[in-house]
């Protein structure tokens, strides 16, 4: 092989390798960005799902832990990334654990729990006033939806 | 030799063009991960990195599942290599999982007339089902929510 050639190869090859690691690096760019929209939709619709459910089959103390966990996923997603969706979901979450507390007999935490329902729905659609009892009919209308699904 | 050198040439070129592409985006993925949700302070994005990666794990191996007891028990690998990795606080999450699939898997086999795999399947569920706190874990219960499952989560 001459010099020539091998000149040839080592350019071709630092060419070839620089062009495709700068095409990868923009590619991993716009993976990643997909990726955490993909999961920051993914994980509340997830969570949602499983306090949904324990909500509907489980007993106070595993209804009202599952509920805990989605209030404090949502609340971090929506730290990390304001959103009008997340904002909403915490209202019905908020309206969830007043349901689970007014089951319980707990009627400070149901009102604590229903205070904060209403905030989270306020930002998420401020011209509307609700009571307790349209929140809650909200989120049973919510989960029959959700069920037939 | 001399007149096949730029086909040569072309070749290390596309082969290096490879490799580089596939390295930097495996490092700048993996770098760019660790950046997710970084408004948040470095613990509290950490978590809702994690959980929200196991969570769309978890979203994800929900979308293929197939209406036969093997899809299903691949299903169940899938989870438990999901839950080995996932924070302790979302184990409820993939255990109710589990318990769909173990209560879709004795539907399944119930049907196939075998009622022996279908007994033990249906146990594990109504053992996770009693664990994650459901005080109705009746054989009508788990069928109900196998029905239920497989009405919605299952491709025919």
């Amino acid at each position: 092989m001459t010099r020539a050639m091998k000149i040839t190869f080592m350019v071709a090859a630092i060419g070839g390798f620089v062009v495709g690691a700068v095409y990868g690096f923009y590619s991993a760019n716009e993976l990643s960005a997909a990726m955490e929209s993909v999961a920051s939709i993914s994980a509340p619709s997830v969570i949602s799902n499983f306090a949904r459910q324990q909500f509907e089959h489980a007993d106070g103390v595993h209804a009202r832990q599952a509920v805990l966990l989605e209030i404090s996923t949502l609340e971090e997603l929506e730290r990390a990334a304001h959103d009008s969706a997340t904002e909403g979901q915490l209202g019905f979450a908020y309206t969830r654990l007043a349901m689970i507390e007014e089951g319980a007999g707990q009627a400070d935490a149901e009102r604590q729990a229903l205070d904060q329902a209403r905030g989270w729905l306020n930002h998420s659609h401020p011209r509307q006033e609700r009571t307790d009892e349209q929140m809650k009919s909200a989120l049973k209308r919510w989960d029959s939806a959700a069920d037939r699904l | 030799m001399k007149r096949a050198l730029p086909y040569f040439a072309f070749l290390i070129f596309l082969g290096c063009g490879y490799l580089g592409y596939f390295g930097a985006v495996r490092i700048a993925y993996r770098h760019k991960q660790s950046t997710w949700f970084s408004s948040l302070e470095k613990q509290d994005a950490e978590r809702l990195r994690q959980n929200s990666q196991t969570l769309l794990a978890l979203g994800l191996s929900n979308l293929l599942i197939q209406n036969t007891p093997s899809a299903l028990q691949n299903n169940l690998r899938s989870l438990a290599q999901i839950r080995s990795t996932a924070r302790q606080e979302l184990w409820p999450i993939i255990d109710l999982r589990f318990a769909e699939d173990y209560a879709m898997m004795a539907r399944l086999e119930q049907r196939a007339d075998n009622l022996e795999a279908a007994a033990a399947h249906q146990e594990a569920a109504k053992d996770l089902l009693r664990s994650l706190g459901w005080p109705d874990i009746s054989d009508k219960a788990v069928a109900d929510l196998a029905d239920g499952q497989l009405r919605t989560r299952l491709k025919q």
